[in-house]
């Protein structure tokens, strides 16, 4: 579903993504793992054509990113970190132009926004202004905007910051329902529990480079991903120590 | 910190992030340009109000210190029009107060902060009715040393008397804002009716100059009896003394000082109390479906009529173009006037008429639309770049829209000339089509200056609206472009006949259009886009 190809990325001389390869396989849930400043946000913003690309591919189901970026756009969905919305629409207002956009046929827009209104709890406040809304809400309508054209991929960058338990819960729930229908989830989180009892496939990035990736259970054995995930930052920081 | 705190408001205003995002533009000198335009503008204007004055009340009636009165109630007055507007914005609604807050800087200093900012506009405003008022009387009539340094210390604390009212008028527009449902509506309704006011005064102050200057006793006998504090400040330098001069620190300084008090202790209490909102009840109806294209473009406009600031700035390029057509058509006597003792009955008129065409149709390109909406997008920009709808077609998206809200003005505009003036077929066709084209014409070059200069970081969109490079160049380059165009005019219209002229410059801006829309769009607008 998804194939990231040796994606190299630079701002100026630094090198924020360096030689990445990654596949997702459709109905899978991949979880993307690093520190702040490793590249996480920049490999998912190339994938969603947000960034230019400087070296590599990026596939959306067979489809280059390079080359037809819309009919990429048009498979996928994408939740940035910051539910930064217009303000000045309402969430019904949002969300009706979310579907315009994909080109979701009229009676299938209004069933599935009030399906997943009600299931995040926000049927009630959809007609309020989105300059009103709490962050939270803003998240949810931003994930119920992801849901709309029923993309095969939604992309996800640390999508539980600012969620209720409730809707955590919810959103957890959904995407494990969404992948027995096949669609792929590839998202960042710092949250380690959560990758780790969420995702089938967790990549670990450390300054652009990818560290480990695989199965849940091949990554971690019998460790916890925290302590995996622990000792290849010391392992990278002793290497980096030695280098000097 | 006080001077970091201002430091940093002032580079948010004056400098901007550069494509790449590292290195920073700085355009102040660009805002320097604009600042001493206005200055001269206005201040020869109230040159010529205060010569009037001057003679009216320093020579045997000697009234020198209502001069100096009515010197200070128009600083006032103009001190407050500069600053009520962005009063409430920048004190109780700027989005970085929670985080300023949170640090340990003192709610005091914060305060300072941006009274400071806000004062700094109170003054310019202020000082550009007061100076031309010193400036004429100190030509003209000896004053004393302590009359001077009255002057200057009324020139720095009656911008602060303005300041005190704005906040009172901003707190008030607060606490009555949380109450309306169309908040954006009732802000820009207040502003059009502030501005037709403030313009009615302004085409009126030469009357109201004479009618000032000949009621001399009966203006003394007001300010004496109900405007103390400009009574106060006019003898204080007139008839400088210990008792006048502490009279109007006590009258300017006071109001201010209390305020700062009560602000100073509500503060933290009035921007961080959650204002609520009137809620609206959802109920599940039919969907309107439009095409991405039009769902982009109806977006646009919602944006537009939605923001109080970018409906306010881009709207009155719009009332504008129709108001000065009413007014050059139904007033244009000194135009027929002037170029037919100069150029003879038929050409003169002639040459009226197209010059009057020219100025209708080329006052369209203040109408500042295109040039805001990419900064507008923001920290949103992302919500178009990742959907499915092509770079171009965004583009042209926010072209339609502009051209949506603005042809129809246009439009009225030249069927307005059409009834007033006596025009020939082809002044006819051309006063509608000249302005139309116009219109278009500033869509496309209003979204390449917005490309070229972005300001996509802004904390609070009036920045974006009436603070970045791009809005100051449509402010410049707009008034730069209509006297440009009314010379040409004038200058093309000795060698070819006027109808000709009108019908060039249209087939000029159309030239214009065609390259933006077969070369510049699809090529470098898209790629900039893409770069953002």
């Amino acid at each position: 579903m998804l194939r990231i190809e040796h994606l190299t990325k630079r701002f100026g001389d630094k090198v924020a993504v360096n030689d990445l390869t990654l596949h997702i396989e459709p109905g899978e849930i991949y979880g993307f793992i690093g520190h702040n400043g490793a590249g996480k946000t920049t490999t998912i913003k190339s994938c969603v054509g947000l960034l230019h690309i400087d070296e590599g591919e990026i596939f959306i189901n067979g489809v280059s990113v390079k080359k037809e970026p819309l009919k990429c756009k048009q498979m996928i969905a994408y939740i940035p970190d910051n539910p930064d919305l217009y303000d000045f629409m309402s969430g019904i207002k949002y969300l009706n132009f979310v579907a315009d956009v994909y080109k979701v046929p009229a009676g299938v827009r209004e069933e599935r926004i009030a399906k997943y209104a009600d299931m995040f709890g926000l049927t009630s406040e959809l007609a309020n202004g989105i300059g009103n809304y709490s962050h939270g809400m803003k998240q949810k309508l931003a994930i119920i905007s992801a849901l709309i054209h029923e993309p095969k991929l939604i992309i996800m960058d640390e999508p539980f910051v600012g969620l209720d338990p409730k809707a955590t819960y919810e959103v957890k729930e959904l995407m494990k329902a969404l992948c027995k229908e096949g669609t792929a989830f590839f998202f960042s989180t710092h949250v380690l529990e959560v990758a780790e009892k969420l995702c089938d496939h967790i990549a670990i990035i450390k300054n652009g480079k990818l560290v480990v990736d695989g199965t849940v259970e091949s990554v971690k054995g019998d460790s916890s991903l925290e302590d995996i995930f622990m000792e290849l930052e010391e392992r990278s920081e002793g290497g980096n120590n030695d280098a000097r | 910190m006080l001077g970091k705190l201002v430091a940093i408001r002032m580079t948010s205003i004056f400098r901007e992030k550069r494509d790449d995002g590292k290195k920073k533009r700085n355009v102040g000198l660009l805002y320097a340009f604009l600042a001493i335009y206005m200055a001269l503008v206005f201040g020869f204007l109230f040159w010529n109000t205060f010569g009037t004055l001057f003679s009216a009340y320093c020579g045997e009636a000697q009234l020198d210190w209502l001069y100096f009165a009515m010197a200070a109630s128009m600083a006032a007055m103009l001190g407050f029009i500069g600053s009520v507007f962005i009063t409430q914005n920048q004190l109780f609604e700027a989005k970085d107060n929670e985080l300023l807050l949170s640090m340990p800087i003192k709610p005091s200093v914060i305060l300072v902060s941006r009274l400071l900012t806000l004062y700094v506009w109170s003054f310019f405003f202020g000082a550009v009715s007061s100076v031309p008022a010193f400036v004429v009387y100190f030509l003209n009539k000896e004053l004393a040393p302590l009359g001077i340094a009255a002057f200057v210390a009324e020139l720095f604390l009656v911008p602060l008397l303005a300041l005190t009212v704005s906040i009172l008028a901003a707190w008030v527009l607060q606490f009555f804002s949380r109450f309306v449902k169309h908040k954006s509506l009732f802000v820009i309704i207040g502003t059009f009716v502030f501005l037709g006011l403030y313009m009615y005064v302004v085409n009126k102050l030469m009357d109201f100059t004479d009618y000032l200057a000949e009621h001399g006793t009966e203006m003394g006998n007001l300010f004496k009896s109900r405007l103390l504090p400009f009574y106060a400040c006019g003898t204080a330098v007139s008839d400088p003394g210990p008792v006048p001069l502490a009279l109007m620190l006590a009258i300017t300084l006071l109001p201010f000082c209390i305020l700062f008090f009560v602000l100073s202790k509500t503060f933290v209490n009035l921007i961080t109390t959650k204002k609520g909102y009137a809620k609206v009840k959802y109920k599940a109806g039919k969907l309107k479906v439009t095409d991405p294209v039009s769902a982009v473009c109806r977006k646009e406009m919602l944006r537009f009529v939605k923001s109080s600031a970018y409906a306010v700035n881009g709207g009155t390029g719009l009332l504008m173009q129709i108001v000065l057509a009413v007014l050059i058509s139904l007033k244009g006597d000194m135009f027929f006037t002037i170029l037919t003792s100069a150029m003879g009955e038929e050409r003169g008129k002639a040459a009226a008429v197209t010059l009057i065409i020219v100025l209708v149709a080329f006052s369209a390109i203040i109408t500042e639309i295109t040039i805001c909406s990419i900064s507008m997008e923001g920290k949103m920009l992302w919500i178009l770049k990742s959907a499915p709808v092509s770079s171009l077609d965004i583009l042209k998206a926010k072209i339609r829209a502009h051209l949506y809200m603005a042809v129809p003005f246009a439009a009225v505009a030249g069927i307005v000339l059409n009834i007033f003036l006596p025009l020939n077929p082809i002044q006819r066709v051309m006063a509608v089509v000249l302005p139309v084209t116009l219109q278009v014409f500033n869509a496309y070059f209003g979204l390449a200056v917005n490309l070229k200069y972005p300001k996509l970081d802004w904390v609070n969109e009036a920045y974006a609206v009436k603070q970045s490079t791009a809005a100051t160049i449509g402010a410049l380059g707009g008034m730069g472009t209509i006297i440009v165009a009314a010379i040409a005019a004038m200058i093309l219209g000795n060698i070819i006949p006027y109808d000709l002229v009108l019908v060039l410059l249209t087939a000029l801006l159309l030239l214009g259009i065609l390259y933006y829309i077969f070369k510049y769009l699809p090529g470098k607008g898209v790629k900039r886009f893409e770069e953002l």
